[in-house]
């Protein structure tokens, strides 16, 4: 990727500090985000993916923490911002908008002043002029009446609508990253439909790039410019979207996609991914997907593969790409 | 709908009808039209589907039909015998027939029972009082589902979504039952996990000769496991029909909407010139006058907003719309 990144996240690890040992969520990794585009995270639950999206914003809490790498942000390292420097960061110049919208609002304060307040503590604005900045947002993200649903409670709206109303607050500072994790995991499909189109517009007229983090393969399909699956903590493999789903190379990869079932075709039984995702704990000596790989040798057992090239700009982490030379991350 | 040649009529329901309440005042009292006037068949070792948005009915619909939910109104015939007002006593054997996987595997195994407690309730609630008997068939019960043998004495917080779901099921057929309604049995599991358990389902169908209810939302896992798709909208029924030739020609535009909307796994096929279904789901409480989908659609005409629209039938299919979509693929009326 050649373009302008925003976000640059190298060699990023996140532990959790348990009782039963300390937990690899993240374990060195590595996404560079360009301006404006849509960058998808994809995989299984448990594989790390929202935890990368906390790390980011700052919000590990005990016992997680970030214990290596670095997080950039248009070239000044965020990594270990005092809380109250990050705060001036968080919701302003990266915004996080969560899974169920529900819950992420307060429900004792109308949704407009909600988003109110996002504007008042990173702008220097008077309320006047806020409360219009709300309004305009709210007709940006598509709510009918905006004067009206200004001063609705969060029960008062429906799934859908809460969802523009939190893409709304995190779009209003206009953020140079939005980080959307599962944003409509928990809507209907027509909603979802629409919620996707909706993000897909912010992003191209206001040039924010977004992570989207999701396990719907369909979702990274729609919207995405470039992909990163990860797996047990670790990104198995990254590429373009089209050239992912062309020339999907990971054999990880390649079980999900094959595991869902089409629109097109009718088969009578469908490809699965033996087994369960390893505990972080006890996760195998090579590979951390060997023991479910239908493609394992001897060595993936022992040793662990690196991030190989399979073309100049998609990586797969698994030898049979080993001619290819490290991608470098 | 048509009855089919050679193929036993399991389930019938006529006019059913469930409200639920939802407040108002005592003089003005509000209901929620959860399901409104449906007619449904479903015929001995098939799958059908009950497909649709959230608040459509269809998990309403599911247990109304085997009588978890009584309905309000209509009938509910099982093998002809009618089982609405039928008195527990009697149900009761029937009742064995009919089992049900729900949606959520955390929820619906008490976390306190272990697993042999959990396959063997059912057992021991219809008379297999011998614990060694009962023990061999847990066993047998865990094998059929692939559940290891040493697990026997776990408890469900010791599983994954996957196993717990997998538990669920071999609750489900430990009776033998003929009908089991599948409450989105997949929603809650990873794409991976997901293949396996609709593997298994189809497999344990094959061999019983169960007959699945089949309710979900995600039309691609429906196009592989259903023989027949019904459509909800609102509390009632849009279309049903052949899976293969309701998916390849939608006659409902409700129906085809909603396969516009699904996100495919292939870039090429990006949705984005697509038409999308605007607006949101009008309230059950007060449902749209005439067609309860023509606030949304695009394609309404005068007679929708005023009449409700009768069912027709266009071959094996059935269609609720004033204005089937026809040959053409798309363009307007």
């Amino acid at each position: 990727m050649s373009e302008s990144i925003v976000l640059d996240i190298r060699n990023l690890k996140s532990h959790f500090f348990t009782a039963k040992g300390e937990v690899p969520a993240v374990d060195g990794v590595s996404i560079q985000v360009p301006a404006g585009k849509i960058i998808g995270i994809v995989g299984e639950s448990g594989c790390g993916k929202s935890m990368t999206a906390m790390s980011v914003m700052g919000l590990l809490r005990y016992p997680g923490k970030v214990v290596g790498g670095t997080i950039a942000l248009d070239g000044r390292d965020i990594t270990h911002l005092s809380p109250r420097e990050l705060s001036c960061v968080r919701g302003n110049e990266i915004s996080m908008i969560f899974q169920e919208p529900m819950t992420s609002l307060n429900p004792v304060y109308p949704v407009g002043k909600q988003v109110l307040e996002a504007i008042l503590l990173h702008q220097k604005v008077a309320k006047t002029e806020a409360k219009k900045q709300v309004l305009d947002i709210f007709r940006a993200v598509g709510i009918p009446e905006p004067e009206k649903r200004y001063y609705n409670y969060p029960h008062q709206l429906s799934g859908g609508l809460r969802q523009r109303v939190m893409i709304g607050m995190a779009m209003v500072c206009r953020p140079k990253v939005m980080i959307a994790d599962e944003p409509t995991t928990a809507l209907d499909v027509t909603i979802e439909a629409q919620i996707l189109r909706l993000m897909k517009q912010l992003c191209s007229e206001q040039g924010t790039s977004i992570i989207l983090i999701t396990h719907n393969m369909g979702v990274v399909a729609e919207v995405c410019d470039y992909v990163y699956v990860m797996y047990a903590g670790k990104v198995m493999e990254q590429a373009e979207t089209f050239e992912l789903f062309e020339r999907t190379s990971h054999p990880y990869t390649q079980g999900l996609l094959k595991s869902i079932p089409k629109l097109d075709e009718k088969t009578d039984r469908l490809y699965t991914i033996d087994g369960v995702v390893p505990n972080l704990l006890h996760l195998p000596k090579g590979c951390s997907f060997c023991t479910r790989c239908s493609q394992a040798e001897k060595r993936c057992f022992t040793e662990r593969p690196g991030l190989y090239k399979v073309t100049e700009d998609h990586g797969a982490r698994c030898f049979r790409y080993e001619r290819g030379g490290q991608l470098d991350e | 709908m048509n009855s089919r040649e050679g193929q036993k009529v399991l389930l019938e329901a006529k006019h059913l009808v469930k409200e639920f309440p939802a407040g108002g005042t005592r003089k003005n009292p509000q209901v929620v039209h959860a399901v409104t006037d449906v007619n449904l068949t479903i015929y001995e070792g098939e799958t059908l589907a009950l497909v649709g948005e959230s608040g459509c009915g269809k998990s309403t619909l599911g247990r109304v039909l085997i009588r978890l939910i009584e309905p309000t109104g209509g009938d509910i015939l099982y093998e002809g015998q009618s089982i609405v007002g039928m008195r527990e006593a009697a149900f009761a054997r029937l009742r064995r027939q009919m089992q049900i996987i729900f949606q959520d595997p955390y929820a619906s195994l008490n976390p306190r029972m272990s697993v042999k407690e959990i396959i063997g309730e059912p057992l021991l609630t219809y008379g297999m009082r011998d614990k060694r008997e009962r023990e061999v068939r847990v066993r047998e019960l865990m094998k059929e589902v692939g559940i290891a043998q040493e697990f026997y004495n776990r408890y469900p917080h010791q599983f994954s979504g996957g196993q717990r779901q997998r538990i669920g099921i071999a609750r489900a057929i430990a009776l033998n039952p003929k009908l089991i309604i599948c409450d989105e049995p997949v929603s809650a599991l990873d794409v991976s996990i997901q293949s396996q358990v609709l593997n298994l389902l189809k497999d344990l169908q094959e061999k019983y000769g169960l007959t699945y209810l089949f309710i979900s939302h995600d039309l691609s896992v429906v196009k592989f496991i259903a023989d027949r798709v019904c459509v909800m909208f609102l509390g009632k029924i849009c279309e049903i029909g052949d899976t293969d030739s309701l998916y390849e020609k939608p006659l409902h535009p409700y129906t085809r909407f909603l396969m516009n909307a699904i996100p495919k796994a292939d870039p090429r096929l990006r949705s984005q010139e697509k038409e999308l279904l605007s607006g949101e789901i009008p309230s059950p409480v007060n449902p749209p006058f005439g067609c309860r989908f023509h606030t949304r659609c695009p394609y309404a005409k005068d007679i929708c907003r005023k009449e409700e629209p009768a069912g027709q039938t266009v071959g094996e299919r059935q269609v609720f719309c004033h204005f089937p979509l026809g040959e053409r693929k798309s363009g307007l009326h």
